[in-house]
């Protein structure tokens, strides 16, 4: 074994310095967790009145597959949303767990390991909160700026034609319908069926 | 027993009682010393790691400012007891006793 010498003052300060460091790691850790917890969460709580109350109203008028889009972004939001919240708290509280005495490492590591877990919640925690509200903010973003519904049109067969169009007008026996290629007038005794769709295919 | 003040001092004989006494435990977080304070001799446990949380966006920055590969070879060491020695200042642990403490290089 190699003879350590004689500690220096200097020795004494770095010494006293490592187990200040130690000794306060976990309160730091879970200060800085609880300042994140509060701050994400003001900014989520906004966030989620906003959309909630923006976003319902005009869900309706869009495009079904994009509200289809919509509502997996809201879904995984929230999924995002509820792991951020648990793992903020978990990094902010504690996990509550009993543990059998025997496996528990001595007090200083025991807190260093702590503070290591803490630490990992709290980074996946931002980063899922920070998820939650880019997937919140993209789902109402689309409510608001995807395609609208597509106008119900009108397919008539007559004598073995099929036209399709939007209804313009009505009256007389005669069916007015825009279509892709232009105005046609329909006399209605010759249609053979008549059914609404969402589009001229 | 008289109480023992509070005084920042070292003393060969503290580093050599120390490598005689001192058990060293392995964690996958670092190292563990454990043995009775050569001054005061409260037993205490030192834990040497590597890694410490300092800031609170960023996570890991090494404990000490220049970042040595540790644990080194040799390491200071303080009393960190939790008796009562008067004098101490407030922030403080221990008797006030610190010294060199030889690692072993691979402890295993
Ligand atoms: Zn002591
Ligand atoms: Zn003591």
């Amino acid at each position: 074994m190699t003879e350590p010498g004689t500690a220096s003052p200097a020795d004494l300060r770095r010494a006293q310095q490592r187990e200040q460091l130690l000794r306060d790691e976990l309160p730091r850790v879970r200060a800085a967790a609880l300042a994140w917890r509060n701050g994400l969460g003001a900014l989520l709580a906004g966030l989620l009145g906003f959309g909630l109350v923006k976003g319902r109203t005009d869900v309706g008028q869009l495009d079904e597959r994009w509200a289809a889009t919509v509502g997996v972004v809201l879904l995984l939001a929230l999924i995002a949303g509820t792991s951020g919240a648990l793992l903020l708290l978990r990094a902010a509280h504690g996990r509550p767990a009993v543990r059998a005495l025997a496996k528990l490492p001595p007090g200083p590591i025991a807190d260093r390991r702590e503070a290591a877990a803490t630490t990992r919640a709290l980074r996946m925690g931002i980063a899922a909160t920070l998820a939650c509200t880019a997937l919140l903010v993209g789902g109402v973003a689309t409510t608001w700026y995807g395609p609208g519904r597509a106008k119900p049109v009108l397919k008539v067969i007559i004598q073995g034609e099929a036209v399709c169009g939007s209804v313009r007008e009505t009256g007389g026996g005669k069916l007015v319908l825009q279509t892709d290629t232009g105005r046609r007038t329909v006399d209605l005794n010759g249609v053979t069926a008549m059914l609404p769709v969402d589009r001229c295919a | 027993m008289t109480e023992i003040p509070y005084e920042e001092t070292t003393d060969p004989e503290f580093a050599g009682a120390a490598a005689r006494t001192f058990a060293v435990e392995t964690y996958p977080d670092g190292l563990l010393l454990r043995g009775p304070c050569p001054r005061c001799a409260s037993v205490i446990e030192v834990a040497l790691v590597d890694e410490v949380f300092s800031r609170g966006l960023l996570g890991w920055r090494r404990g000490s400012p220049a970042p040595p590969p540790a644990p080194e070879p040799v390491e200071p060491v303080i009393c960190t007891c939790t008796e009562a020695h008067p004098g101490r200042p407030d922030g403080r642990v221990g008797c006030g006793a610190y010294w060199l403490f030889a690692v072993p290089a691979s402890p295993s």
